[in-house]
């Protein structure tokens, strides 16, 4: 056994050497060869977004790091590790997969504003007039149904839901991702006291809350419940698998859908804006946003594209899209729906 | 739900499993101690014991979790399911407890002779108290508390399984609240409600520990082994045969098949050699976390002051979520910013999540070092010709070779921790847990399941190399 007194002593050696190289990143040989660089910390998909970067990386010659907003890391998320980090920003670029959290951001003065060349081809409603955040490439909240339990049509998906038990339909927990967001236009619709006694009613019913949309979708696929509110994508990964379900897209009492759209935004003294700008101007291009429609998860391009280039799938997604409904209102209240779920999921 | 509602679960929780778990360690102990005669026996069953403890989590949460789903409709089965798979771990934890645990110094024969003389003034109980929670109480009330503590802790399985509601688990709970948006100032102060807990459960066990140096009994060991009965003996089997069944066999039947078309996948997709590279970046820094806990470890026996045991345990008892969120709000300070994109916040992260283990670890290995061995071995080695490399084989297998297993099994922890990787990891780096669990999110099982494979491989390819490499070294530090 190692003598005491030398323990110590390799301590802090080793101290020391996790010190040394704790400044040499791993695969710094890139930064010497002079290339420019980037950081983009992406809430899109890994398996998705990888992709749009690397044609990013070989179209410019600049290096992309990225974090991805881990699922296994939702207890920080890209948003509150911006926060945490806006006195000394590593962050140049944040991609984010809906809009909410990117307003969010906004207000906290983590973002610089930036008018992107490509900006103008998408809709006014999907965009900051000043250029904090722009919108591209969107999910919709649907509602996932096992075929092989009920038709999934409007009818039967709105008399299971406007009645009786609920015990057989899922939906994530609301605290965080698009289900918080689809809370938020509720309230922005309903205001506060309809959403809390919707939400009351739901719970008496039964309703299997999970712990996200995939988990909802897993539920639906395999048949355990009937219906889940889920999105897109996640939906299209049960299709995919040739999983018996099908979906239909949420709708309002106006008959609005909920689309969420991804957004980009550039973080304030960022470490390379013009790198940054570059990437921006990337992802809002007509290429980018059909390369996203055509990935599994199929995002809705919102500026416009090449038609003949998407599958029917999306062109009907498309025409769900156009009846989406703003989400100013929803991100007015998106803090106050926040504050309300906290105090009722961890009773403070 | 109230933070208070889900603690009073999980300590309910964490007292029936390992309560529960307590008896049947204590058959598969004396199923242990019954094969030694048989080596290959005694070794085979051992590691089926402990088997548990070197199962990732997301392995096992992954492998359930849909059983888990499919049964949301029941409350009560989904505690049981959940408790089930705690009360394994557990269970293995405190078979490793038996191990680690030198016989008492207060021998079957020293209690009698405290029958013979003892009056029966009033304080008689007191002293009948002490001489049996140093004796024959000892070990089960350590493992005990050490399955209580444990259990406490659990997070990544509980959250794999949906134990958020109800049933639900405070770390889960702790969790949720955190990503809702409560400051960290609100979490360290939830943490230190459990904290409370935790150290009323830890207190016996520091006192209980033995103190650094030979522990020598010379009485005849109170938990000895007798002959087991045909009863214990079925019942011992049963428990190790269900232990292999839920960690090892239905993951490996339920996954296993789907790992080699995912290496395929890598391969076609070219992105093997990226993994490969993610898995030995994320073992390195989980080897150097480990060693330095380990030496830290070391250093904190050696100087045996007790409050600094205490102090070295607490920021691991916190949690990885807590430990991650507090270093990095200690790395946004200017004065270490200049790191904190870099590989020390996560390093440091593990070793503090780690030196709780590591002490035991080391406690485990000051049991087990037979010192008069080593010193004679020592003898040999010095004394050149055939018998120094027999001396050499000696002092390897006596102690060298356990400081490898040690530093490779808190490697292991580290490797598959997965909160501090994914808070605390530099832009550049995704750790190979972090990965996984994102194949975990998108569905992409086969990819999941091939990775795991070459993260469980890899490793114990390169232990194997260590082995080689470290046999060969030149002895430094011993005498």
């Amino acid at each position: 056994m190692p003598k005491p007194g030398s323990s110590v002593v390799v301590s802090g050696v080793l101290v020391l050497l996790v010190a040394a190289l704790s400044v040499v990143p791993p695969s710094s040989s890139d930064l010497d060869n002079g290339k420019q660089q980037l950081v983009v910390y992406c809430a899109h998909d890994a398996t998705h977004a990888e992709s749009v970067i690397r044609r990013f990386e070989t179209q410019t010659g600049i290096l992309v790091d990225v974090r991805f907003d881990e699922e296994a890391n939702k207890s920080l998320g890209l948003t509150n590790l911006l926060i945490a980090e806006k006195e000394k920003p590593r962050c140049d670029v944040f991609w984010n997969n809906q809009t909410l959290g990117t307003i969010r951001l906004m207000a906290e003065d983590v973002l610089q504003p930036y008018i992107s060349i490509n900006a103008d081809r998408i809709p006014d409603n999907f965009r900051n007039e000043a250029g904090y955040w722009t919108g591209f490439a969107a999910r919709l909240r649907v509602y996932i149904v096992n075929t092989d339990n009920m038709s999934a049509t409007v009818n039967d998906v709105a008399a299971v839901l406007d009645d009786g038990s609920l015990r057989r339909v899922a939906i994530a927990q609301p605290l965080f991702g698009t289900t918080l967001s689809h809370y938020s236009v509720l309230m922005d619709q309903w205001g506060m006291e309809r959403l809390k006694q919707w939400q009351s009613s739901i719970h008496e019913r039964g309703i299997r809350e999970v712990r996200g949309n995939s988990m909802t979708k897993d539920l639906v696929a395999e048949g355990v419940c009937d219906i889940g509110f889920t999105d897109t994508d996640d939906a299209f990964a049960a299709i995919d698998a040739d999983k018996p379900v099908d979906m239909l897209p949420v709708r309002l009492e106006s008959g609005r859908t909920i689309c969420l759209p991804n957004s980009v935004a550039l973080i304030k003294n960022c470490p390379h804006p013009a790198a940054a700008k570059k990437f921006i101007d990337f992802l809002l291009s007509a290429e980018s946003e059909l390369q996203m429609a055509n990935s599994p998860s199929r995002q809705i391009p919102l500026g416009p594209v090449d038609e003949l280039q998407l599958s029917p799938a999306l062109l009907q997604l498309q025409k769900w899209a156009a009846d989406g409904v703003s989400l100013e209102g929803a991100a007015s209240v998106n803090r106050q729906v926040l504050d309300w779920l906290t105090t009722e999921y961890t009773g403070r | 739900m109230t933070l208070e509602t889900a603690l009073g679960w999980s300590i309910g929780r964490s007292m029936l499993v390992t309560t529960a778990a307590l008896p049947l360690s204590i058959l598969v102990w004396r199923l242990i101690s019954a094969s030694k005669q048989f080596r290959r026996i005694h070794r085979l069953v051992t590691l089926a014991a402990l088997m548990p403890l070197f199962v990732p989590d997301l392995v096992t949460g992954f492998t359930y979790r849909m059983t888990s789903a499919r049964l949301i409709h029941s409350e009560v089965a989904t505690e049981v399911l959940y408790a089930a798979l705690l009360l394994f771990r557990i269970f293995a934890l405190q078979v490793a407890v038996r191990i680690i645990l030198p016989s008492s110094s207060v021998s079957a024969e020293a209690l009698y002779s405290w029958k013979l003389v003892k009056d029966d003034s009033t304080g008689w109980w007191l002293s009948w108290l002490r001489l049996h929670v140093l004796g024959p109480l000892r070990t089960p009330l350590v493992a005990w508390i050490g399955g209580a503590l444990f259990c406490f802790q659990e997070f990544e399985t509980a959250a794999l399984l949906q134990i958020d509601r109800h049933p639900i688990t405070w770390s889960v709970w702790l969790f949720d609240a955190h990503a809702a948006g409560e400051p960290l100032a609100h979490s360290l102060l939830f943490t230190s409600e459990a904290m409370v807990f935790q150290v009323v459960l830890l207190l016996p066990i520091i006192l209980l520990l033995p103190r650094r140096g030979p522990q020598t009994s010379t009485g005849t060991r109170l938990d000895s082994a007798s002959r087991l009965s045909p009863a214990v003996l079925a019942v011992a089997v049963c428990s190790l045969f269900a232990v292999l069944g839920v960690f090892i066999i239905w993951p490996l039947w339920a996954n296993g098949l789907e790992a080699l078309s995912g290496l395929r996948a890598l391969a076609d997709q070219g992105n093997l050699t990226s993994r490969f590279q993610q898995i030995t970046y994320s073992i390195l820094a989980a080897t150097v976390a480990s060693v330095a806990a380990l030496q830290l470890a070391i250093g904190v026996r050696a100087l045996g002051r007790p409050w600094l045991t205490m102090l070295a345990v607490v920021p691991g008892l916190c949690g990885s979520l807590v430990i991650s969120l507090t270093l990095l709000a200690v790395f946004q300070v200017p004065l270490l910013n200049a790191v904190y994109d870099s590989w020390l916040p996560m390093v440091v992260a593990s070793i503090l999540l780690m030196l709780p283990r590591a002490l035991l670890l080391v406690v485990l290995l000051e049991v087990l070092s037979p010192r008069t061995s080593i010193h004679s071995a020592g003898l040999l080695r010095a004394a050149g010709g055939a018998a120094a490399v027999h001396g050499r084989n000696l002092i390897w297998q006596l102690d060298r070779i356990r400081w490898l297993i040690a530093s490779a099994v808190l490697a292991h922890w580290c490797l598959w921790d997965v909160a501090v990787a994914s808070t605390l990891r530099p832009v550049r780096f995704e750790p190979i847990v972090v990965r996984l669990y994102n194949e975990m999110h998108y569905g992409r099982t086969e990819t999941l399941v091939a990775i795991t494979l070459l993260a469980l491989v890899i490793p114990l390819g390169l232990i194997c190399i260590a082995a080689v490499v470290w046999k060969r070294l030149p002895e430094i530090n011993h005498p």
